[in-house]
C-alpha cells in the first residue's frame, strides 16, 4: 500500500500531461494541488494505519518502503510545500512549457517520496537518482538558453559524482550482509561500517550543498522560479541531511562521523552566510542561504539530535519556499534579478508583509519557530566545546546580516504601494507566512520534546541572550547596507564561492577533458597504429613475396633442375667404355673411401 | 523444433528474398518485416515454455551430424541464451522496421539482414562448438555486406578491416576450440559434455594457451581495449540498422562466447586468470567512457560508450569467474548483472545507434556541432534521446541501471578497488551524454535546420517499443531475472 504514496504523483505526472497541455491556469492549479493534497491525504492514512510495502525484484533483491516518525515529519512537509508552489507555478510560470514544468513538479515531489519512504539502500540509490534526473530536467527547463542547459549538466554531473558515495555504501553492506535494508545495516562492522559512513557522508554533502560541493546550487537557480523553490525547501537538497537523520543510529557507530557533520555543517554555514552576504543578485543570496541552514541541520545531526535537524528543515522550507516566491514576482516586475534593479521598484504590501515573517524565520527572530530551532542547534553544538556554540551563533549571525540584506533590499518598506488586485500568484507566499507563523508554538515550553517524543537540548541563557544581541545586530548591519549599497562590502572571491567552481574547473574539468581529447586522438594514431602495421607489413610481404619470393622459390627448384642437368651429362660422359678408365676410378673411389674412413678415425 | 524454426525461418525468408521472385521494394520490406516477426513471436513462446526450475539446457535439438568427429546440429537453451536472443530478435524486427535508404537494393539489403538475424539467433541458440563457430563466422559474412553495400563514408574500406580484423578473432576462436576439442575423450564438439568435463583442468600451460586463444577471439569481437579500434571505423561507416545490430547483437556474440565458452569449459584456468581479465574490463570501462567523451561525432561518441559498457559486462563474467567457490552471493550478483547488462545495452545502444540513423537521413552529419536547439522543432526526437541517452547513463528506472547495479555490487564483494575505481564511468558517461544533448537540442538552432522533420511514426514506434522495454525491465526485472538467476547460479557453481 505505502507504494501508492510515491507511484501516485509519478504516474499522474504523466497520464496529467496530455490534459494540462491544453488546460487553462485554473484548472492547472486546482489539479496540481490537488495531486499533491492526494499525497498528504496518503501519508495521513499510512500513518494512522501502519502500512508498509514491499516489491521484489528477484529471489535476492527487495525494494522495500517504510514509515518512521521522522519520515513523516519529512514525508508531509513535501507535499505540503508543493501545494502552494505548483498554485504558484500554474499562476505564474510562462505559459509555454508549462505543462511540463507541472508534470516534473509532481514527479519531483512523488521521486522524493520514494527517497523518504525507502528501507532499504537499493531503493533509495533509484530516488536518490531519480530526483537528481528531475531537478536535471527542472533547471534545463528553459533550454533555448544554453547557459541554463550547462549550468543543469553542471548541478547533476556534481551530484552524482556524489551519488557514487552511495553506490559504494550500498555494495559495502550487501557484501557484509547479503541484503541493502537499513534493518540490517547495524550487523556491519570493521572496514565495511567506515566505507559505508564514508560513503553517505560523501552522497548527502552534495546532495545537501555542503562544502566543497555548495556551488552547484548557484547553477541550480537557473531553473523556473517555482523549480528553485521546491528544490531549496523541500526536494533534492534536504534529501542529504534526510538521510543522515534517518541513518544516525548506525552512522554513529563511528567515531568520527560526529565531529565531521560538525566541521562540513559549520564550516559550510559560515562560509556559506559570507557568500550570501556578498550576493550583488538576490536569487543567488537564497541559494546561498540555503546551504548555510542546511550546515545548521547538519551540526543538529553531527552533534546527535537527528530530530531536531528535521524541525529546522520544517520551519526552513516554510520560510525559503515564500521568499523564492516573492522574489521571482519581484524580480519578474523588475526585469532582473539583481539587488540594484529591485531596489528601484515597487512592491505590493501583502506580498512584503509575507516576505516580512519568511525572512525573520530565516534570520531565526524571535518567536518565530525558526529561531528555536536555531538557538536549539546552538545548544546542541554547545555540547561539543564553547567554541562550537559561539561560531554557530555567528553562523545565525550571518543569517540575520543576510536575511536583512534581502528584505531591505527587495520590500524596504519605503517603496510599499497598495495593490487591490487579488492575484493566485500571491495567495501560496500568504499561504506560507501564515503557516511561518504558525511555528511560533515550538516556543511552548517542553513543546516540542513531549510531542515529538525526542530529547531536545537544553537552552543555556548566555546562548540565548548572545544569539538575541547577534540577530539583531546582523539585522541592523543587512538593512544598513541594503540602504546604503556603496557601502556594503563587495568581494569578488565571495561572491564565486571561494573560487570554487574555478578549482574545480582547473582541477578536474579541464583535466578531464583535456585527457579525453587526447585520448581520443591518440586511439586513432598509437592504438589503431598496431592494427595498421599489422597490415602494411602483411601488404609489404605480399609485394615482395610477389617479386623477390616468387623469383626466389620459383629459381630454387628450376635451378636445382638445371644443376642435375648439367650434372648428368658431366655423369654420361665418363662413360668411355675404355676399361682403364673404369679402373682408374675404382681405385681414385678406393682412396677416396679410404681417405673418408681414416678422416673418421682421426677425429 | 522450435528452435530450429527460429533459426530456419530467417534463412528461408533470405533465400526467398535473394533467388525468389523479384519483389518491389515496399513488398520486400514488409516481407522481411513479417519473417523476422516470426522468430520473435517463437522466442517468446520459447520463453514460457521454458522452466527455470528445469534442468539447465532446455528444448534440447540433438541431431548426429558427422558421428565420426563427434559433430552435432544441437541446439537448446538456457535462460541466459533466451534472454539474449530474445533481447537479438527483438531488435532485428526493430532494424528491419526502421525506415533506411537501400538504394535501390531493398531485396538485397533485406536479404542480408534476414541471413544474418539467422547467424545471430544460431549463435545464441547453439549448443554444438563447431556450430557456433560456423554462425560465429557466417554473422561476419552478413554484416560485411551490409556495411560495404549499403554504408557512406568509406564503406568497403570499413567493411573490410571489420571483416579482417574479426576474422583474427575467430581464427583464435577455432584454435582455441580445436585445443579444446582435441583433449576430449571421445572426441565431441558438444558443449553440454564439455561443460561437463572440464577437460583442461590441471593441464597448466596448454590450458592456458586455450583459454588466451578463447579471451584474445572473444576480446576481438566484444570489443576489449585495446583490441577496439574496427570498431568506431564501422560503426561510422555503416548504415544506422546495421549499427544498431552491431552493437546490440554483434558484440553480444563476444560476451555471450565468453560466458558459454572460456568461463563455462575451462572453469579452473579462467579463475586463475579472471583478475587479469577484470583489469582489462576495467581499462576498457574508463578508457572507453574518456574517449568517448573527446568524440565530436554523434556515432563515433556512441561506438566508444559500447566499448565502456561491453566493459561492465565483462567485469561481471571476470568477477563471476575468479573463483570456483565461495562468495557465491556476490559472484552471482555479478554474472546476473552481466546478462542483464548485454540485453539492456542492446536495446539502449541499439535506440541510441537508430536515432543517430534518423540524424543522419535528416542532416547527412554526425558532426554533434553541426546541430543545436532540436528539442522545440522536434519534440519527439528530444524525448525519446534524452531517454535513451539517460538509459544509457544507468539511471534508476531503466534496465541500464539494474545491470550495473548488479555488476557493481558483485564485483564490490571480489574486487572492491575494481568496483570503486569503475563507478567512475558512470559519472564519465553522464557527462559525455548531457554534453552531447546540450549540444543537440538545446540553445539556438541554426538557421539550416529550419525545417529539420521530427520522427515519423516508424521511427518513433520502434524507438518507443526499444525505450519502453528498457523502462519495463528497469522496473519490473523480475520478468528477466527469474529466467536468468537459476541459470546463473547453475553457471557460478551455487547450485
Amino acid at each position: 500500500m505505502l507504494w501508492l504514496i510515491p507511484i501516485l504523483p509519478l504516474l499522474l505526472s504523466v497520464l496529467l500531461y496530455g490534459w494540462w497541455r491544453n488546460a487553462g491556469r485554473a484548472a492547472l492549479a486546482v489539479s496540481a494541488g490537488l495531486v499533491s493534497l492526494a499525497v498528504v491525504g496518503l501519508l495521513v492514512a499510512a500513518g494512522l494505519s501502519d502500512w508498509s510495502g514491499a516489491y521484489r525484484w528477484s529471489e535476492t533483491l527487495t525494494l522495500q518502503l517504510g514509515l518512521s516518525g521522522m519520515g513523516l515529519i519529512f514525508a508531509l512537509t513535501v507535499p505540503a510545500v508543493a501545494i502552494p508552489i505548483v498554485v504558484y507555478a500554474a499562476a505564474h510560470e510562462q505559459r509555454q512549457g508549462l505543462a511540463r514544468l507541472l508534470a516534473l513538479l509532481t514527479a519531483f515531489v512523488g521521486a522524493m517520496e520514494l527517497l523518504l519512504l525507502a528501507r532499504d539502500l537499493l531503493t533509495l540509490i533509484i530516488a536518490w537518482e531519480l530526483v537528481g534526473a528531475i531537478s536535471w530536467a527542472l533547471i534545463a527547463h528553459q533550454g533555448s538558453d544554453r547557459r541554463r542547459v550547462v549550468h543543469a549538466n553542471w548541478a547533476f554531473l556534481v551530484t552524482r559524482f556524489g551519488d557514487l558515495g552511495l553506490y559504494i555504501a550500498a555494495a559495502a553492506a550487501y557484501s557484509r550482509t547479503g541484503s541493502f535494508a537499513y534493518s540490517e545495516l547495524a550487523q556491519l562492522d570493521g572496514a565495511s561500517l567506515h566505507i559505508l559512513v564514508a560513503g553517505i557522508v560523501l552522497a548527502c554533502a552534495s546532495k545537501s550543498a555542503q562544502l566543497p560541493f555548495s556551488p552547484w546550487l548557484f547553477a541550480a537557480m537557473s531553473g523556473p522560479t517555482s523549480a528553485s523553490a521546491l528544490l531549496h525547501s523541500a526536494t533534492m537538497v534536504p534529501a542529504g541531511v534526510y538521510l543522515i537523520a534517518q541513518l544516525h543510529g548506525e552512522l554513529a557507530e563511528v567515531a568520527w562521523f560526529g565531529p565531521l557533520a560538525l566541521v562540513l555543517g559549520l564550516s559550510t554555514a559560515l562560509a556559506a552566510g559570507l557568500v550570501a552576504l556578498a550576493q550583488p543578485r538576490a536569487k543567488r543570496l537564497l541559494a546561498a542561504s540555503t546551504s548555510a541552514q542546511l550546515g545548521l541541520m547538519w551540526i543538529a545531526v553531527g552533534a546527535g539530535y537527528p530530530m531536531l535537524a528535521a524541525l529546522h528543515f520544517v520551519v526552513h522550507a516554510l520560510a525559503k519556499a515564500p521568499l523564492f516566491l516573492a522574489v521571482g514576482v519581484a524580480a519578474e516586475q523588475a526585469g532582473s534579478g539583481r539587488f540594484q534593479r529591485l531596489r528601484r521598484h515597487k512592491v505590493s504590501t501583502g506580498l512584503a508583509l509575507a516576505s516580512l515573517v519568511a525572512a525573520l524565520a530565516i534570520a531565526g527572530m524571535f518567536p518565530l519557530g525558526g529561531a528555536w530551532t536555531k538557538e536549539a542547534i546552538v545548544s546542541a553544538a554547545g555540547h561539543f566545546s564553547v567554541w562550537v556554540a559561539i561560531l554557530t551563533l555567528l553562523a545565525g549571525g550571518l543569517s540575520a546580516a543576510y536575511a536583512a540584506r534581502l528584505y531591505f533590499s527587495v520590500f524596504d518598506w519605503t517603496r510599499w504601494s497598495h495593490s487591490a488586485q487579488l492575484r493566485l500568484e500571491r495567495a501560496p507566499v500568504h499561504g506560507f507566512a501564515i503557516a511561518s507563523l504558525a511555528t511560533a508554538v515550538l516556543w511552548l515550553p517542553a513543546f516540542p520534546a513531549a510531542w515529538l517524543d525526542a530529547a531536545m537540548p537544553a537552552f543555556k541563557a548566555w546562548e540565548l541572550t548572545a544569539s538575541f544581541a547577534l540577530v539583531v545586530s546582523g539585522s541592523v548591519l543587512g538593512a544598513w547596507w541594503a540602504r546604503h549599497p556603496a557601502a556594503a562590502f563587495r568581494s569578488h572571491l565571495l561572491i564565486n564561492w571561494f573560487g570554487i567552481p574555478a578549482i574545480a574547473q582547473s582541477l578536474c574539468v579541464a583535466p578531464i577533458r583535456v585527457l579525453s581529447t587526447r585520448l581520443a586522438r591518440g586511439d586513432d594514431a598509437v592504438v589503431d597504429a598496431g592494427v595498421r602495421w599489422t597490415s602494411r607489413l602483411t601488404t609489404w610481404l605480399a609485394r615482395h613475396g610477389r617479386g623477390a619470393g616468387e623469383w626466389l622459390f620459383d629459381e630454387i627448384p628450376q635451378g636445382l633442375a638445371g644443376l642435375s642437368g648439367t650434372a648428368s651429362r658431366y655423369v654420361t660422359g665418363l662413360q668411355t667404355g675404355m676399361v682403364h678408365h673404369y679402373y682408374l676410378m675404382i681405385a681414385v673411389g678406393f682412396l677416396t673411401v679410404m681417405i673418408i674412413l681414416a678422416a673418421g678415425e682421426l677425429f | 523444433m522450435i528452435l530450429t524454426a527460429t533459426v530456419a525461418i530467417p534463412l528461408a525468408g533470405a533465400l526467398f528474398l535473394a533467388f525468389g521472385p523479384r519483389l518491389p521494394d515496399p513488398i520486400a520490406r514488409r516481407f522481411a518485416l513479417a519473417t523476422a516477426i516470426a522468430p520473435l513471436l517463437l522466442l517468446i513462446g520459447a520463453w514460457f515454455r521454458f522452466d527455470p526450475a528445469g534442468p539447465q539446457f532446455q528444448l534440447v535439438l540433438d541431431v548426429p551430424w558427422v558421428p565420426s568427429l563427434g559433430m552435432g546440429f544441437r541446439l537448446g537453451v538456457d535462460g541466459i541464451a533466451l534472454a539474449v536472443a530474445g533481447m537479438s530478435a527483438l531488435l532485428f524486427v526493430g532494424a528491419i522496421a526502421y525506415p533506411v535508404d537501400t538504394r535501390g537494393m531493398a531485396r538485397q539489403y533485406y536479404a542480408w539482414m534476414l541471413f544474418l538475424e539467422m547467424a545471430s539467433l544460431g549463435l545464441f541458440l547453439a549448443l554444438d562448438l563447431l556450430l557456433f563457430y560456423v554462425f560465429f563466422d557466417l554473422s561476419l559474412v552478413g554484416m560485411y555486406f551490409l556495411i560495404g553495400r549499403w554504408g557512406h563514408g568509406k564503406p568497403r574500406f570499413a567493411a573490410l578491416k571489420f571483416f579482417i580484423y574479426t576474422l583474427v578473432g575467430s581464427l583464435a576462436l577455432l584454435l582455441g576450440i580445436l585445443g579444446l576439442y582435441l583433449a576430449t575423450e571421445p572426441a565431441t564438439f558438444d558443449m553440454r559434455v564439455l561443460i561437463e568435463q572440464q577437460v583442461l583442468a590441471g593441464s597448466g600451460a596448454l590450458a592456458g594457451l586455450v583459454l588466451l586463444c578463447f579471451v584474445i577471439g572473444f576480446a576481438i569481437k566484444t570489443p576489449l581495449v585495446p583490441f577496439h579500434t574496427w570498431l568506431p571505423r564501422a560503426h561510422v561507416d555503416a548504415p544506422a540498422p546495421a549499427s544498431a545490430l552491431l552493437a546490440g547483437v554483434l558484440l553480444k556474440m563476444g560476451t555471450y562466447g565468453l560466458l558459454r565458452i572460456p568461463f563455462s569449459m575451462m572453469r579452473e584456468t579462467f579463475a586463475v586468470w579472471a583478475p587479469w581479465l577484470a583489469v582489462t574490463a576495467l581499462v576498457s570501462i574508463v578508457y572507453g567512457a574518456l574517449v568517448a567523451l573527446g568524440q565530436a561525432d554523434l556515432k563515433r561518441r556512441i561506438a566508444y560508450t559500447s566499448i565502456n559498457h561491453m566493459g561492465y559486462t565483462v567485469l561481471g563474467i571476470a568477477v563471476a569467474g575468479a573463483m570456483l567457490e565461495g562468495n557465491e552471493a556476490a559472484r552471482q550478483l555479478a554474472l546476473t548483472g552481466a546478462v542483464l547488462e548485454m540485453v539492456a545495452h542492446g536495446l539502449i545502444t541499439g535506440s541510441l545507434f537508430l536515432v543517430a540513423g534518423s540524424f543522419w537521413q535528416r542532416g547527412e552529419t554526425y558532426e554533434i556541432d553541426a546541430y543545436g536547439g532540436l528539442a522545440a522543432q522536434a519534440p519527439r526526437l528530444a524525448l525519446l534521446t534524452i531517454v535513451a541517452a539517460f538509459a544509457s547513463f544507468g539511471l534508476p528506472g531503466m534496465a541500464g541501471f539494474v545491470a550495473e547495479l548488479h555488476i557493481f555490487v558483485g564485483t564490490f564483494g571480489v574486487y572492491p578497488w575494481l568496483a570503486a575505481i569503475g563507478l567512475l564511468g558512470i559519472v564519465i558517461t553522464a557527462a559525455l551524454f548531457l554534453q552531447m544533448l546540450q549540444q543537440l537540442f538545446f540553445g539556438r538552432r541554426p538557421r539550416r535546420w529550419a525545417d529539420f522533420p521530427d520522427l515519423d511514426f516508424n521511427e518513433s514506434l520502434v524507438l518507443g517499443v526499444l525505450l519502453a522495454l528498457t523502462i519495463v525491465i528497469g522496473v519490473y526485472p523480475g520478468f528477466l531475472l527469474d529466467a536468468i538467476v537459476p541459470s546463473v547460479r547453475w553457471l557460478i557453481g551455487a547450485g
